[in-house]
């Protein structure tokens, strides 16, 4: 019989004794105190005193990321103290009076367990206690109280007792005290810094990676794998409890509780493993059930599908089921009979009947594919399906086209993780898109070669819901609500529906004949208050933002309606090569996450108080409160306008890298992807094409800045790919997957520049609006597209197409010099720009120049004030152009697109423009013999780039450095340059300021001792003086912070009278050439060196001139 | 109260013989364990103590086997090692607080009043506040002795316990064991200072490398000595060989020359002459002739 007495006594002397520890008071008084800190810091005084938005908004987030941060480092210390309680008494001789006691091994193991186990506890409480005190006082901020106890059961005692169990029997199995810690803390720096959120989180102990985010619509993402996740480690750790038992170095007392301890360690431990077998297993089938659904999608490769006119649904949602009756009026659209008609439908919805024009037909529904087994459609035909099926929906089946690391990747805001959903089937939450396949779609989904799978159909839906009554359905179309059923049609077609149903209100309101709807959960209306004092203002606000964007893109909003939908933080969406729309995008709707916690502008207290804040620094000094808000709601709009989210930062090699990220809200597909649709059997990528091209119209959030972090934009990645690959193979190498958007639109500007090269700028544009009016919401092709050109411009694209799809073969392009005068044209004083252009390859290729004539820089400088000049070159073609500008340009860019030339971009200064009376206006080109030269007659210029430049020396990497910093895993050619912290070894680079015919680039390393050398070795023909130049790219050279200073850099020259020193003061050399002397060279080779010697950060090594005298 | 040792023995891991079929009685009152160091004493403590379990042999305590009846033998019990120092968290009052509710004494007043008594009994009432490991080396003894007796156990078995403390310490500590004893108690005083014995103990027993070398009273081991202890007077020249002949128990410098005490059945060629013999000389004695015993098998 265990005795409560004895397991109390020890339990509370324990306790005494920890709570007299200075390491654990050090502790605990730290985690309070740091723990009060950030708690002050981020609900009480961030943001102005409105609390930080991250945190606040779900209120749940506070008791999460205060426990996360103590479960981090009580897991350590428990470790400590766990392991050091056999130690101490060990160590004070003090366990043979205690030994010597009456009670079973089983209470005292378990007194101690329970002392240490209740003093952290208490810990935890007291934290949480503090926490909610402050969750309490701070400002508008919601208390989610049954989440503090959730947080307490799902992170505290689950880490706590396994990390306690473990401790104690490596202790008792160890007997070392010092090797107990070092295995643990091992184990903790593993689990924390390798494993993290590895084989599915099996190892994060201490919830620090697996998604805990609690959400006020559904609550935790997924419970029962967070159940079986922390149940696993609280068994696992009781199970070492009771093994400490049966290892303890003291003679049992009682034989029934050794032999009670076996079989309760072993059972705990044995569910334990069952728990974490049922976790892995969990994911692995789901990724199983994806492998045999690829499998299967792939076998119906080539079967057609049939076109859906029409969709007839009725959904009855029930509990965690819905049962559904789809009618579908489909037509063969194919011009051979479908011998086979499939659908698909997810796998978790079991099909029931299936009628074909109005009879029972035979089906097979395996996994997501539904197929007709007798019934085939010959071209043309018409006729009408009617599924009936139910069941849940199976989110393992979404997304297929996404591969397991990107799936497992983390989806993480501020500190907490937040679980990954693609769909919601709940009594009191359903959302349900496309992805979710609720509906039949015709013929299979995504498989490895199938690249038709994304491909649009529009047809006309109607919807009708019915529902548990007090919930609201939402859906596309116009709603009409029948007690708890609910009704929705559009008059016009769609791409797809979805469907959400929740506890929602209301918000309504007509600006310029659009609908605009706000769903949102009860109880989150964080935002009619903040806003009315100017919510008569709000119509004109949103009319103009939409105005300006529709300007922006030329393209109307399609919709009759717009749908803010507030959906659980947990919904989630991918980012996908062949389409930029996001599941969080759906026609005339937005699924916007829980109270916008995902989205800083949507704090709006925040924001104002900010604005306040930094008014001194700005302008908003001067704002009145409602001018603020107006600010406020402006900027909550642009963050459905900007294309880019929140970058993502990592380190990798050593270096930082940062990532473009989209952003999820980014409202463009309502613009075109769910209006517009030109499929292309040949290209698939041809829709993705026109969207990236009305995209690029927009112009913003090109992060120029990434080039300074990581040495190398996006842009020029995309361009350093197509060196070697095509456009084709780039689409299907997921290692490109990152910069896939940049080729797509590098590609697609080339195409389009080509035609508005034939056509004309405008004369496209006009086209192009035109065109895609009259193809909205119906399916149109690339071949139609193609024969609307010819008719109206007489080009044919469809040949261009094949060979900017699948070659190689890039056009490289030698720019001369661009000179600029100032010219009389008639009675107004324009620019005329000349430069010289050859194309060396037999590819032809466009470039386009790009004048910036506006006012102003940097932020404040407007793209719309630039001009933008097309020059189309056959191949091996010079053309000699010429531009008329009517205003002065500050400078001139040259994106030469798809082409051999790296960087892309080269940007020229147009300075000091004097007026040149005599010169002839003249806008034109003409094609010229002779191409354009690098170099004169007289001239001779080994680049980086050339045979004879090598560059000598190593830099020995220590063994920590090796094991820190790992190796690059790519292999590029170029690198990014960084000027922040240089390379150890010589580097090839790019840039625009570096010299190259085609290829602007050079070699850099961080300054040294001058072991490391570049050389040139430059062939001499004819013997005599020749003048040495050396080139150097100032602007690449400039110092950052206190190392302002960029130093000399130290040349040698070997000439026929022996070798000469030459060092070159880099603050006072020319951007461009410098001159290093004039030396007599024999006919052989010309040796000239240049060290990394140099105080400044770095030596850059480009390119060397000779020019005979 | 009546503890029987029947053919015990131990032999660790490591091939080490600590203990060597040993056949013990031992009843109630002062019993004394006399050893050299490594003469098996501290192992049968512990195993006296359940601390250790024998390789063979049966020991029984009030008729319960030590082994099979660990529970009932452990509330009997009081126990104080050698070196035995206190968790440096815990005031005195504490320490034996949490002896007592380790005893089994659950009621809190009841365990109070223990408490209080004990920390009278062993004069550390005034210190009850104090962190107990930052008492005296012999308050800690006392407290030792109290966490023992907190029980009032039946069988006590104290080792080694005055080793370091100064004579008056010792003493008092001597008188409070004895006190102790008359309370029908068995207390079981393993030591090597041979005086703890004579002084407190009515039976004893001497261990000399895992084997039972004597066991009887204190008065019979120092008469079978009688006759076997000399006073030497010897110059310097004889000095060095007695010192190799005989085991020395003293020497003392005298003008002219050394008196020197040996225990010897015979001091041929010496000038000496027999002394009454004590515990000490009776130990070195009994140590020796064992020692030759065991030598000649």
């Amino acid at each position: 019989m265990i005795s409560l007495h004895y397991i109390n006594s020890i339990a509370k002397y324990e306790t005494k004794t920890l709570l007299r520890s200075w390491f654990f008071r050090v502790f605990s008084i730290l985690a309070i105190v740091v723990l009060t800190f950030f708690n002050v810091g981020t609900l009480i005084q961030a943001n102005g005193g409105t609390g930080l938005w991250q945190l606040k908004a779900l209120p749940a987030n506070i008791p999460y990321v205060n426990l996360l941060m103590l479960n981090v480092v009580q897991a350590i210390i428990a470790i400590f103290l766990a392991s050091d309680f056999l130690k101490r008494d060990k160590k004070l001789d003090t366990t043979d009076v205690i030994y010597v006691r009456p009670m079973t091994n089983g209470e005292y193991v378990m007194g101690k367990t329970i002392g240490n186990l209740g003093v952290f506890l208490v810990l935890n409480l007291i934290i949480l206690a503090i926490t909610l005190l402050f969750n309490l006082i701070a400002k508008n901020v919601d208390v989610n109280l049954a989440s503090y106890l959730y947080y307490f059961l799902l992170i505290s005692i689950p880490t706590l007792v396994f990390i306690m169990g473990l401790s104690f029997l490596m202790m008792s199995l160890l007997k070392n005290q010092a090797i107990t810690f070092v295995v643990m803390l091992g184990y903790v720096a593993i689990s924390l810094f390798y494993l993290q959120d590895k084989f599915y989180y099996l190892f994060d102990y201490m919830s620090f990676n697996i998604p805990l985010t609690y959400s006020d619509f559904v609550g935790f993402g997924n419970l029962p794998t967070l159940l079986i996740h922390r149940g696993m480690y609280f068994f696992f750790g009781l199970g070492f409890i009771f093994y400490t038992v049966l290892f303890l170095k003291r003679l049992p007392q009682s034989d029934g509780v050794r032999y009670i301890s076996n079989i309760l360690g072993t059972v705990c431990v044995l569910f334990g493993l069952y728990l974490g077998y049922s976790h892995v297993n969990g994911f692995m089938n789901d990724q199983h059930l994806r492998e045999d659904m690829l499998q299967l999608n792939e076998s119906y490769l080539g079967t057609a599908a049939v076109d859906v006119a029409d969709y007839d649904i009725r959904l009855k949602h029930e509990g965690n089921q819905i049962e559904v009756t789809a009618k579908l009026k489909v037509k063969n659209s194919q011009k051979s009979t479908l011998k086979k008609v499939i659908f698909s439908l997810n796998p978790g919805l079991q099909l029931e009947q299936l009628n074909a024009n109005g009879k029972p037909q035979a089906f097979d529904q395996k996994l997501n594919v539904v197929s007709l087994t007798n019934f085939e459609l010959s071209p043309g035909e018409k006729a009408e399906f009617e599924f009936t099926y139910k069941g849940h929906i199976n989110e393992a089946a979404c997304f297929l086209d996404i591969d397991e690391e990107t799936r497992a990747e983390a989806f993480k805001n501020f500190m907490y993780q937040i679980d990954k959903r693609y769909a919601f089937l709940t009594p009191d939450y359903v959302l349900l898109t496309r992805e979710a396949n609720w509906y039949p779609i015709p013929g299979a989904g995504y498989g490895k070669t199938n690249s038709q799978w994304l491909a649009r159909q529009f047809s006309n839906y109607k919807l009708e819901v019915t529902t548990t009554p007090g919930l609201t359905a939402i859906s596309q179309g116009k709603a009409e609500q029948d007690g708890d059923t609910f009704k929705f049609e559009s008059t016009h077609a769609n791409s797809q529906i979805s469907l959400v149903i929740g506890e929602y209100n209301l918000l309504e309101q007509n600006i310029d004949g659009l609908d605009f709807n706000i769903y949102y959960q009860k109880g989150h209306d964080y935002f009619t208050n903040f806003f009315e004092d100017i919510k008569d203002t709000i119509p004109a606000v949103v009319a103009e933002a939409l105005q300006d964007f529709e300007r922006s893109l030329d393209l109307y909003y399609p919709f009759e309606r717009f749908s803010l939908v507030e959906t659980p933080v947990q919904f989630y969406s991918y980012e996908r090569v062949l389409s930029g729309t996001r599941e969080q995008m759906q026609p005339e709707m937005v699924l916007f996450g829980e109270k916008g916690v995902l989205v800083d502008d949507a704090d709006f207290e925040g924001r104002f108080s900010n604005m306040g804040r930094w008014g001194r620094r700005d302008r908003s000094q001067e704002m009145t409160p409602e001018e603020k808000k107006i600010q406020v709601l402006k900027n909550f709009i642009s963050s459905f306008t900007r294309a880019s989210g929140r970058p993502n930062f990592s380190r990798s090699g050593g270096q930082m890298q940062v990532e473009e990220t989209q952003n999820t809200y980014y409202a463009f597909p309502l613009f075109y992807n769910y209006a517009y649709y030109i499929s292309s059997e040949q290209w698939p990528v041809t829709d993705r094409v026109f969207e990236s091209y009305k995209e690029s119209s927009l112009d913003n959030n090109q992060m120029g800045w990434m080039r300074d972090i990581q040495g190398m934009s996006e842009d020029e990645q995309a361009n350093l790919a197509l060196l070697s690959n095509s456009f084709e193979d780039l689409l299907k190498d997921p290692e490109k997957k990152q910069i896939i958007d940049n080729v797509i639109q590098l590609k697609g500007t080339t195409l389009f520049s080509l035609v508005k090269k034939k056509a004309g700028d405008d004369a496209f544009e006009d086209f192009l609006f035109d065109y895609l009016n009259e193809i909205k919401f119906s399916n149109a092709s690339i071949e139609d597209f193609n024969r609307r050109v010819r008719s109206q411009f007489g080009f044919d694209l469809i040949p261009y197409m094949k060979g900017w799809f699948s070659s190689t073969e890039l056009p490289a392009f030698l720019i001369g010099n661009v000179s600029a005068v100032n010219v009389l044209d008639g009675d107004q004083l324009k620019t005329m720009v000349k430069l010289k252009v050859s194309n060396t390859e037999d590819t032809e290729g466009i470039l386009s120049v790009e004048f910036r004539t506006g006012g102003g820089f940097g932020r404040n400088r407007s793209s719309s004030d630039n001009i933008t000049k097309l020059i189309q070159l056959d191949g091996n073609q010079t053309k000699e152009v010429s531009f008329l500008l009517s205003g002065t340009p500050r400078g001139a860019s040259i994106n030469t697109l798809a082409s051999k030339n790296i960087p892309s971009a080269i940007n020229l200064p147009l300075d000091n423009i004097e007026e040149d009376q005599k010169a002839t206006p003249y806008e034109g080109e003409k094609i010229v013999d002779t191409p354009v030269h690098i170099a004169e007659d007289n001239e001779i210029i080994l680049d980086n780039e050339d045979p004879g430049f090598t560059v000598t020396g190593t830099s020995d990497v220590s063994l920590l450095q090796k094991l820190l910093i790992p190796e690059k895993p790519n292999a590029d050619r170029y690198q990014g340059f960084n000027r922040w912290r240089p390379e150890l070894n010589w580097t090839l680079t790019t840039n625009s300021g570096f010299y190259g015919a085609y290829i602007r680039s050079a070699y850099y390393i961080r300054s040294g001792d001058g072991s490391h050398k570049a050389q040139w070795n430059i062939p001499i023909q004819q013997a005599g003086f020749y003048d040495v130049y050396t080139y150097i790219s100032k602007e690449n050279q400039r110092g950052w912070g206190r190392n302002r200073n960029p130093g000399e850099y130290h040349y040698i020259i070997h000439h026929d009278d022996g070798d000469e020193k030459m060092n070159v003061d880099l603050k006072s050399a020319e951007d461009g050439w410098n001159h290093l002397g004039a030396y007599y060279f024999s006919p052989d080779t010309a040796l000239v060196e240049l060290t990394n010697e140099n105080t400044g950060t770095m030596v850059i090594a480009d390119a060397i001139k000779l020019i005979k005298q | 109260m009546k503890i029987s040792i029947e053919g015990l023995s131990k032999i660790y891991p490591n091939g080490n013989r600590a203990i060597n079929d040993i056949n013990l009685e031992i009843n109630e009152g002062m019993f004394g364990l006399l050893g050299p160091n490594g003469a098996g004493k501290s192992s049968l403590m512990r195993i006296l103590v359940t601390l250790m379990k024998p390789s063979s042999g049966k020991v029984t305590i009030d008729g319960l086997d030590l082994v099979k009846n660990r529970k009932e033998i452990r509330k009997m019990l009081g126990y104080l090692p050698q070196d035995f120092r206190f968790f440096s968290k815990l005031k005195t009052y504490e320490f034996l607080d949490y002896a007592a509710r380790l005893s089994g004494i659950k009621n809190r007043k009841i365990r109070a009043e223990q408490v209080d008594r004990m920390l009278e009994e062993v004069g550390l009432f005034e210190a009850r506040d104090r962190q107990a490991n930052r008492l005296s080396g012999g308050m800690k003894r006392r407290l030792g002795i109290a966490q023992a007796l907190i029980n009032s156990p039946r069988v006590i078995i104290v080792d080694e316990p005055t080793t370091g403390l100064d004579p008056e310490e010792r003493i008092r500590f001597r008188n409070l064991l004895s006190t102790i004893s008359t309370n029908d108690v068995t207390i079981i005083l393993s030591t090597h200072i041979v005086g703890d014995i004579s002084s407190t103990c009515t039976s004893m027993a001497l261990l000399n490398k895992g084997k039972l070398a004597y066991t009887g009273s204190p008065d019979d081991i120092v008469s079978q000595a009688n006759g076997k202890v000399w006073l030497i007077k010897a110059t310097e020249s004889e000095y060095m060989e007695i010192n190799e002949k005989y085991p020395v128990i003293s020497t003392v410098p005298t003008p002219e020359g050394w008196e020197i005490q040996v225990v010897a059945d015979q001091i041929n060629g010496y000038y000496g002459h027999n002394i009454d013999p004590n515990l000490e000389h009776a130990y070195v004695y009994f140590m020796e002739n064992q020692l030759n015993q065991w030598s000649a098998v």
